[in-house]
């Protein structure tokens, strides 16, 4: 009914002993008080507001349970400020929704802010060409925003590849390198 | 929140003998979870309640993926789609895959979902079944008592026909080269962008030096009970030398020969219209990738 897990979120190691039916989103948020993943559409698995970044890949936290997470390497939007080297030092893709005021009631952020990480991760590592408008939004078929706010979203994701292309191929990287966060015990 | 219903035991074995061990002993009460895209649904609202969850996720065995020396494209069951239509080999040699791989879904789903699941998944509406049967590919399947190697066309176009026999895994497919001179692409309808098909067709084409078409497969996948191989349509191009007259006549064929069914999502009529759309499309796209010009 129960088994023991070590999970490690956003650089720090977890082990905890859960029941084999909870779902990765209600481990992060009810048993390590992360609560900046939301819950959008009761657990439908149809909004993505839940996306986190699991073993690099964007993943909805309600369509995997928490067992299967066993010895994985987890980053929640709480974890992307710790790319920056500590509190308050904004990633890109951040720094991005800052600068076009990428959302209005900020529900799906999170979740938009974890596929951003996996798709300009995948940008970076093929050389950080120009990303269209039409391949972002393609990308993000699988987050809602139902302000509707999706221009906004895009020229964020926009903003952010662009500065990101402005750096040096090390620094780009390390924006996205998951290690980097460390696996410190909890 | 939404609680699942107990689940009695989870495993996640590292190798295949442990997986069929666990899957032959594991009864009634036994799931077994490959992405998890379809199942997960299904245990949240209870319509599975698993007392035992076999996780496929850690077997390296069911994750390979090769070419062999004849050219044929080996993928184990456990491979992720977007691992399939990043795979540059798969775009360019076995294009349909590759196509489908990635309207399955959304990113995260492709992140998670596999080829197996996608195969195995009890309902005829989904993309891969119609991709496999038109690329001619092979289907290994595995149990404690040895292996068996079962054709894509005989098994999902026969909807009597179960892939897997209590205790049996699905392994991996092998898909043959197509011939020189070959392209094959993949398109749907779905009632949400990539959502399951409505109508989902693949195509493959070879065409000769000359402009004459000399292969050509169609299967039109989103109909129950089966998907539909389109013979009548692949005839009419066979032998001809391709336009977007003769293109436009195989998807009439095509829309013709089926027997589409009437549901909730869409009637009859209208898979008919969808065929002679995408058909027409596919098809196009097909024909474009076997003389060598990208789309």
């Amino acid at each position: 009914m129960e088994n023991a897990v070590s999970v490690t979120v956003n650089g720090r190691v977890h082990d905890k002993t859960i029941p084999i039916r909870m779902l990765l989103v209600d481990f992060l948020r009810d048993e390590l008080g992360l609560t900046g993943t939301h819950v959008g559409c009761t657990y439908e698995g149809r909004c993505g507001a839940c996306t986190v970044v699991v073993d690099g890949r964007a993943t909805k936290s309600c369509m995997m349970l928490a067992v299967q997470a066993n010895g994985c390497r987890v980053v929640t939007v709480e974890g992307l400020e710790n790319f920056g080297g500590g509190p308050g030092a904004l990633h890109p893709i951040q720094q991005g929704f800052w600068e076009r005021h990428g959302l209005q009631c900020g529900y799906c952020t999170p979740g938009m802010m974890m596929t951003i990480f996996d798709i300009l991760a995948t940008n970076v590592r093929e050389g950080a060409p120009e990303l269209t408008a039409e391949a972002i939004r393609q990308s993000l078929v699988g987050n809602i925003c139902r302000c509707t706010g999706y221009s906004h979203i895009v020229e964020a994701v926009q903003s952010a590849a662009a500065q990101l292309r402005a750096m040096a191929p090390e620094e780009r990287a390390a924006w996205f390198d998951t290690a980097r966060l460390g696996e410190v015990r909890a | 929140m939404v609680q699942l219903a107990p689940v009695g035991t989870y495993h996640m074995p590292d190798s295949l003998a442990e997986c069929l061990d666990r899957v032959a002993d594991g009864g009634d009460g036994l799931v077994v979870l490959a992405g998890g895209q379809a199942i997960l649904p299904l245990l949240k609202n209870r319509s599975l309640r698993p007392e035992v969850l076999v996780d496929l996720s850690a077997v390296a065995e069911l994750r390979r993926r090769e070419i062999a020396a004849d050219g044929t494209l080996m993928l184990g069951a456990m491979r992720r789609h977007r691992e399939l239509y990043e795979d540059r080999a798969i775009q360019s040699g076995w294009s349909a895959l590759a196509d489908a791989a990635a309207a399955i879904g959304d990113l995260q789903v492709q992140n998670r979902g596999t080829i197996g699941g996608n195969l195995v998944f009890g309902t005829v509406l989904t993309d891969l079944k119609q991709v496999v049967m038109c690329l001619d590919g092979r289907l290994r399947v595995v149990g404690r008592s040895g292996v068996r190697e079962v054709a894509a066309r005989a098994l999902f176009g026969d909807p009597g026909h179960a892939l897997l026999e209590p205790g049996e895994l699905l392994d991996s497919i092998a898909l043959p080269p197509l011939p020189e001179r070959s392209g094959s692409a993949y398109r749907k309808f779905g009632i949400t962008t990539n959502g399951r098909p409505v109508i989902g067709i693949a195509a493959a084409l070879t065409i000769g030096a000359d402009g004459i078409c000399t292969g050509a497969s169609i299967v039109v996948g989103g109909l129950v009970p089966a998907p539909c191989e389109a013979r009548i349509a692949a005839q009419v191009l066979i032998g001809q030398a391709i336009d977007e007259d003769v293109i436009v006549h195989a998807a009439l064929a095509a829309a013709d020969e089926i027997k589409p069914q009437s549901d909730a999502r869409a009637s009859a009529s209208y898979r008919r219209q969808l065929v002679r759309a995408i058909g027409r499309e596919v098809l196009g796209q097909a024909w474009q990738r076997a003389i060598g010009r990208t789309c």
